[in-house]
């Protein structure tokens, strides 16, 4: 097992799933994850190819990134905590390239990441 | 600070700067710059490289450097419009403030001015200009800025930035003076040279000088003053995005001779207008494209404005295409009414940008409309 947990709006086992149904229609391109420990999550972050490591989101280009160290680095880690953002949280934006080349690219990462 | 003369600078601005050694600085359009790895990411300086294009751009990054130089500052900020550059420049004042301006400037300064006084509780005070000793007496112990336009606008009020840089720091080293530059530009003043501490342009006047682009310029001395606007600006992102810096890097290229022609076409104009009969009084602090002149006859404003064919009645200044406007009822329309009078902005004042084009070309175009 890879993945410790993923929060991704459209999850039916996460908090605010039914109120989502009610008022949104969709769930978005933007998720986070915790890796478990066997998969070092800078290692990974480091060997994503098609992913990259760059701030922002929404764009038809994927983007990944940590907000512990970027998005949210201006919170202390208290605040990052209390904000559910572990130092290993990861954050994808994901783009509109072929699925199939997103996935192959997170699995080489895991590869290469894994202790 | 760079001794090269100003036209080096901005002939040369940008170039060599390419990896694939374009002559030419490139284009770059990103909102976002990678980062080679997380360590680099960990590690990242905001004044080294690129992240987020809020906080930087390469194109904008190379316009300010530019900008500083120009201007002997030691930091440059690119803004969304003038406006926003004096935004940036009054964002250090706290409630109970005060700022004392020159009584001639810019409309919008002074609503500007209103709005901070109403939800802020900051305070405004005027001097005209005259007797620096006035100045000094007006000085409280809540005063932070000195705002001055020279020459001012619309009636080009000359004042000696030395003189009232020393006299007002000598009182309170504390206390900013910041001058609007937009008029007569670093070819002709450099206000940070002469003892000011802050100087802004609107850059869509003689910088940009192709009526092409809305953006503003702020560059100070001070170290520790730029930390601060830094961290205003990046948080509050009213910036120039890079397609515009690109833009108006290139139109600095030509600053120093576009500003040159357009005194002298200028020089031809006043010379025109002062042995015109139908005019009453000409304005022009001696250098730079900017005459205001006031007509006897208040149906040759319309006469004027109405007919003129290669001068273009619309806002703004600076441009190659010449441009005229009426103060009273366009850029100063922001001025309380008794201010305008007791500043001389009536409604037979008009004000002439004059551009590029041939000077007996458009001397024939103010003729040829006040016989219409």
């Amino acid at each position: 097992m890879r993945f410790k947990k993923i929060y991704y709006p459209g999850l039916s086992d996460l908090p605010g799933y039914q109120e989502l149904r009610k008022e949104a229609r969709g769930a978005g391109g933007v998720f986070s994850f915790e890796l478990t420990e066997q998969v070092n999550p800078s290692e990974f972050v480091n060997h994503l190819q098609l992913f990259k490591l760059a701030v922002s989101l929404g764009a038809v280009e994927s983007l990944v990134e940590l907000p512990s160290k970027m998005s949210h680095a201006e919170l202390t880690p208290e605040e990052q905590l209390a904000a559910g953002i572990k130092p290993g949280l990861i954050r994808m934006s994901v783009g509109i390239e072929d699925y199939r080349d997103q996935v192959s690219d997170i699995q080489q990462a895991f590869e290469k990441a894994h202790n | 600070m760079c001794k090269q003369s100003i036209e080096t600078i901005t002939a040369q601005a940008g170039s060599h700067l390419d990896g694939n050694k374009a002559v030419a600085l490139p284009l770059y359009f990103s909102s976002n710059y990678r980062h080679e790895s997380l360590a680099e990411a960990k590690s990242f300086d905001p004044h080294q490289g690129y992240t987020y294009s809020r906080i930087a751009t390469p194109n904008r990054s190379v316009l300010e450097q530019t900008m500083a130089k120009l201007e002997g500052g030691t930091a440059g900020f690119a803004l969304s419009s003038g406006m926003a550059a004096i935004q940036l420049a009054l964002s250090i004042l706290k409630t109970g403030d005060q700022l004392i301006s020159l009584n001639d400037l810019y409309g919008g300064d002074f609503r500007y001015f209103r709005y901070l006084h109403k939800h802020f509780g900051i305070n405004f005070d005027q001097w005209d200009g005259q007797r620096i000793s006035d100045l000094l007496q007006k000085i409280t112990p809540r005063t932070k800025v000195i705002w001055l336009e020279t020459p001012s606008n619309p009636t080009m009020k000359k004042l000696n930035i030395a003189k009232i840089a020393a006299a007002v720091h000598s009182k309170n080293t504390q206390i900013l003076v910041i001058v609007d530059n937009t008029f007569y530009t670093p070819v002709y003043q450099r206000p940070l040279t002469e003892g000011a501490d802050v100087v802004v342009h609107s850059a869509t006047k003689y910088l940009s000088g192709h009526n092409d682009l809305l953006g503003g310029i702020l560059v100070c001395k001070d170290r520790k003053l730029a930390k601060e606007y830094f961290e205003y600006y990046i948080t509050t992102g009213d910036t120039l995005d890079s397609f515009d810096s690109w833009l108006l890097l290139r139109s600095l290229k030509t600053l120093t001779i576009r500003v040159k022609q357009h005194t002298k076409n200028a020089q031809a104009i006043v010379k025109y207008l002062k042995d015109e009969p139908r005019i009453d009084k000409v304005l022009y602090p001696g250098q730079g494209g900017m005459i205001s002149f006031y007509v006897k006859d208040e149906a040759d404003v319309t006469r004027l404005l109405d007919n003129v064919k290669i001068i273009t009645f619309a806002e703004s200044l600076g441009g190659v295409e010449s441009l005229i406007t009426i103060p009273y009822y366009q850029t100063h329309a922001d001025v309380e009414i008794e201010q305008r009078q007791r500043l001389g902005i009536t409604p037979k004042l008009l004000r002439l940008s004059v551009g590029l084009e041939a000077a007996d070309d458009l001397i024939e175009d103010l003729k040829q409309a006040l016989d219409s």
